[in-house]
């Protein structure tokens, strides 16, 4: 089953990106987009924490008995988000400040458990970190996207810099879950439509 | 042997007791133990370079609020008191030791939890009795409130209108305030009224522990 590494690194950017097709780690995107800014920070903590326990689960895959793998699993990750956030909170405070609660809770976010037992624990160590950083950065595209969205509907600001010169009145509702929601929602819809435009592209050509 | 509860004879021969370093039994509790050994060292190596760092940043920005409501004071003294609202009480005194003020922290109920705040106290004297006046307002946490609504508390033209308030003015019991104002005696933000009146709660229970700490140490407070 050994598949190319681009292949396993385009899979998790695009045709199977955790949140939009996979919709997994949507808690996070919902609470996390409600600034560029923050949604940026999160997206390279996942990254991070997504590459690093990727590789050590699959480095650890022969030696970790089948009965206790998701207990492992779990030890692994949430110690690697902890390092993470000890580091954040010492060398990025304000970052640390701004996502708070979020951090600790990458240990529970969907998509990095769900690759350690998919991927991580069935393939090498390099592929493994291939997919990592695949998925990781399928994720930052799109809490990327949302947070910027909600960023400037619902606050008139990119990155805290206001963009429409105070004409605009900010819709308050897409700071808000509703908003969240809403914004993830037409996102996930706007995926699918390109993507059954390129495939259908793809079959015509045939 | 003994006779034990009826044990189905596959399993009978499965677990013997000599047997027990090569099953399945030992390697799961072997590795989850290195697992955890090996997390658990790591943890350790990055905590130690970590933690002095971690709180030198707690330190400087508990300096900076203090700082922030209290411009002119070259030092800050911890008074070491807290109660169910105020969080700390900071003596505020100039290079020679003159007493300032206070920079009091708070946390007085909001809409969705307690804002934390950090209330700076001038302490004037005049008359042989001492005035104690708002220097400034700060907050430093106010997430449990809803974006966007009751965060508008944390503007400077809301904050600033707490500026020079003493206790009297602040409770609307004294002549100072015109017939004329509603029930209110400050400006809450509309549309905001419990985050309004958490921030408002805060100072208040500021002015009121420096009152009882200057008048416990014999001064009057007009």
């Amino acid at each position: 089953m050994k598949q190319s590494y681009k292949k396993i690194f385009m899979d998790g950017l695009l045709h199977q990106n955790p949140v939009l097709v996979q919709l997994l780690g949507v808690c996070s995107i919902l609470a996390v987009t409600t600034s560029l800014e923050n949604a940026l920070g999160m997206s390279l903590a996942v990254t991070i924490v997504l590459t690093l326990s990727n590789m050590v689960i699959s480095l650890l895959r022969k030696i970790i008995p089948n009965e206790v793998r998701i207990v492992s699993y779990i030890v692994v990750i949430a110690g690697f988000v902890t390092v993470v956030d000890l580091l954040m909170q010492a060398f990025l405070p304000a970052l640390a400040n701004s996502l708070g609660i979020f951090i600790p809770l990458i240990v529970v976010n969907c998509i990095i458990l769900a690759r350690a037992e998919a991927f991580a624990s069935k393939n090498g160590i390099l592929a493994s970190a291939v997919d990592g950083l695949g998925m990781g950065l399928g994720y930052s595209f799109v809490i990327a996207f949302v947070g910027l969205v909600r960023e400037i509907l619902g606050n008139g600001t990119i990155l805290g810099f206001e963009i429409f010169g105070g004409f605009y009145q900010p819709c308050t509702m897409f700071i808000m879950p509703a908003g969240a929601f809403i914004v993830l929602g037409c996102t996930i819809a706007l995926y699918q439509a390109i993507h059954l435009r390129m495939e259908a592209g793809k079959e015509g050509k045939k | 042997m003994s006779e034990h509860s009826p044990i189905p004879e596959s399993r009978h021969s499965a677990k013997k007791p000599n047997l027990f370093l090569e099953s399945i039994h030992f390697r799961i509790a072997l590795t989850l133990f290195a697992i955890t050994g090996a997390v658990a060292l790591l943890l350790g190596v990055v905590n130690g370079l970590t933690k002095d760092k971690i709180a030198a940043i707690a330190e400087e920005k508990a300096i900076a609020a203090r700082t922030e409501v209290m411009p002119e004071a070259a030092s800050f003294n911890d008074l070491s008191y807290s109660d169910d609202v105020v969080y700390s009480v900071y003596e505020a005194r100039d290079t020679n030791g003159a007493l300032l003020g206070f920079a009091i922290e708070t946390g007085a109920n909001g809409f969705g939890g307690p804002i934390q705040e950090i209330v700076g106290i001038e302490v004037g004297s005049e008359n042989g009795s001492y005035q104690l006046r708002v220097s400034g307002v700060s907050i430093l946490d106010m997430s449990d409130e809803t974006p966007g609504v009751g965060s508008k508390a944390n503007t400077s033209s809301f904050l600033g209108q707490f500026v020079g308030m003493t206790l009297g003015i602040l409770t609307g019991d004294t002549d100072a305030v015109s017939s004329a104002t509603s029930d209110l005696s400050y400006d809450a933000v509309s549309g905001a009224t419990y985050s309004s009146e958490g921030v408002r709660a805060g100072v208040e229970a500021a002015l009121t522990i420096a009152t009882q700490i200057i008048e416990e140490s014999g001064g009057t407070v007009e």
